[in-house]
């Protein structure tokens, strides 16, 4: 069995960078995007004392850098919620466009840019399934 | 637990004499958005005189063009801040009713910029105005959505966005105001109607309420459009139409269009083909592939199909013979199926092929869509309905 790589954790992000560089349909919804994220967890005062964040420069249909990232590290765009709700997300239980629509995600940055490429965020979320994932609560 | 949602509607009136709430709604000035056409027929000095009536001051301002851009929406806004409105009454067709909304924004916050506008903002609509919708066409069902769709100057891009604000306060459906809606105009309105009840029912973020519009939306819509063609005069005809393009609007308006939507959208933007006739172009393609790779989407197809009268077990095939129920509605109202049908010319197309897939992929729509595409499916998807041949992939 494939062991499972918590998330987020450098080791995830390796992995994930990797899957989303190999993802043929990413590429093509995402060729001509050029913006950087922060993607944060909340903290939630339990398992999660202080918002866990990590960054990915996704540039024309690649993801040239990724890494973990601290509370003074910014992007052109952060997309932030709840631990349950990542989960949520990566189970398929929403989408990333709904899940801020239903207020289980903020996305700072510019939305307008972002709403003309919602197909490459599906994208960013369905290369998550490829990962063999447990959460930072388990 | 489903995730929380909201079904937003607005006041509803119809049936006989649906303009008397003219009669009760309180106010001082109101601004009339429309176009030549529509003002041509007197359907704007209808309005104006029941307001007069009572007092009211009323301006109109008939300068929306179909596929409304944004430089023809800020001269309306402009309209509406000279003229102080506290009602903005929108009569027209999708063009004029898009028109009249994303100028509504633009006179309450003139800093947004319509492109970047998103679901997101909070806008603080009706602080100076309230909107008022009378369709002048049985399609669109914008008179019941938060829905707008606005060409970029430049680009020529139609980009469709949506706001929870932006659902209209009141919709009036009289169907004396469609009657004078030509021939053409009156099948591809109504494919608007069947592409949005269609739509509404498989996206990802369909729900029970969107569900039920739906479900209504389709039996009316097979049974009365052929019949509203026919005869441009039924008055009957034209009235269950014109509820079943607001019942078709009060789904999708609440769970979003899909792949037919941003199909034609971009032949909107690049061909200039009427909207109705683009996304009921696409339509029948589109359940062809959907069904294809999605049991659940398959079976939501079926259910709908259920409803014409076309039953088996096996749901890809009710799907695909759905499709053809489409096509054939399309044949008796004389809406194009093909590209070729439409007049449009091979060279045209193949010109135009780079921009109609880059634009498809940037449409909003295709994120509700149940099955997943990429471009070379959509360029794919075109080539077949240039021909009119079935999906097959
Ligand atoms: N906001 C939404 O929810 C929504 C939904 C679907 C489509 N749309 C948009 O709506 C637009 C299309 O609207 P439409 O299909 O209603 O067409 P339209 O408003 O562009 O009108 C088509 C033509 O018919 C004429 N016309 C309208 N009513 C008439 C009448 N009663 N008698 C004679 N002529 C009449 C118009 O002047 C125009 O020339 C597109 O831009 C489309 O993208 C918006
Ligand atoms: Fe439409």
């Amino acid at each position: 069995m494939t062991e499972k790589l918590v998330f987020p954790s450098d080791e995830w992000i390796e992995k994930y960078v990797d899957a989303l560089n190999k993802n043929a349909r990413y590429e093509d919804a995402a060729k001509t995007w050029e913006g950087d994220f922060v993607f944060q967890i909340d903290a939630d005062g339990k398992t999660i004392p202080e918002d866990v964040r990590f960054y990915l420069d996704l540039w024309h249909g690649k993801c040239r850098s990724a890494r973990m990232a601290g509370p003074e590290d910014t992007a052109e765009f952060v997309y932030a919620g709840p631990l349950s709700n990542w989960k949520l997300l990566f189970d398929g239980k929403i989408d990333p466009i709904k899940g801020i629509m239903a207020r289980k995600f903020k996305l700072t940055g510019d939305m307008g840019k972002v709403m003309r490429y919602t197909k490459a965020a599906l994208e960013l979320v369905a290369t998550t399934r490829e990962i063999p994932t447990k959460y930072l609560d388990e | 637990m489903k995730l929380v949602w909201w079904f937003s509607v607005p006041k509803i009136v119809f049936g006989d004499d649906a303009l008397s709430e003219l009669e009760i709604i309180q106010g001082e000035r109101a601004i009339i958005i429309t176009d030549k056409v529509v003002n041509g027929l007197g359907l704007a000095d209808t309005v104006s005189n029941k307001l007069c009536e009572r007092q009211w001051s009323t301006a109109i301002w008939d300068g929306a063009i179909p596929d409304p851009k944004v430089s023809t929406v800020k001269e309306a806004a402009e309209a509406m801040k000279q003229f102080g409105a506290d009602w903005i009454i929108a009569i027209g067709g999708g063009s004029v009713i898009d028109t009249a909304k994303a100028a509504w924004v633009l006179y309450e916050k003139p800093d947004v910029q319509l492109d970047a506008l998103t679901p997101f903002d909070i806008l603080g609509l009706r602080a100076k105005a309230k909107l008022v919708c009378i369709p002048t066409t049985a399609g669109t069902g914008s008179e019941a959505t938060k829905a707008i769709v606005i060409r970029d100057d430049e680009t020529g891009r139609k980009f469709a966005t949506i706001n929870p604000e932006l659902t209209p306060d009141l919709a009036l459906l009289d169907p004396t105001f469609v009657v004078g809606l030509p021939k053409d105009f009156t099948a591809y309105t109504g494919m608007d109607a069947l592409t949005h009840t269609i739509e509404g029912y498989i996206s990802v973020w369909k729900n029970d309420f969107s569900d039920g519009c739906s479900l209504q939306a389709v039996k009316m819509i097979f049974n009365w459009l052929p019949k509203s063609v026919e005869d441009l005069s039924d008055l009957e005809a034209r009235e269950k139409m014109l509820v079943a393009a607001c019942l078709a609007g009060m789904s999708f308006g609440n769970s979003q269009a899909a792949l037919a939507h941003s199909l034609g959208h971009s032949m909107g933007s690049v061909l200039r083909l009427h909207h109705g006739l683009s996304v009921g172009m696409a339509l029948p393609y589109t359940i062809e592939f959907n069904c294809r790779d999605n049991e659940d989407c398959a079976s939501q197809y079926a259910e709908l199909a259920g409803i014409i009268g076309i039953t088996g077990k096996d749901h890809v095939k009710v799907s695909m013979k759905l499709a053809e129920a489409v096509r054939d509605l399309m044949g008796k109202i004389g809406s194009p199926r093909s590209f070729a049908e439409a007049g449009v010319t091979r060279d045209i197309f193949d010109e135009g092929l780079e921009r109609l897939v880059e634009f498809a992929m940037m449409d909003s729509s295709l994120t509700m869509n149940p099955r997943n595409t990429d471009s070379h499916e959509i360029r794919k998807m075109y080539e077949y309905m240039f021909e009119g041949k079935v999906i097959d992939f």
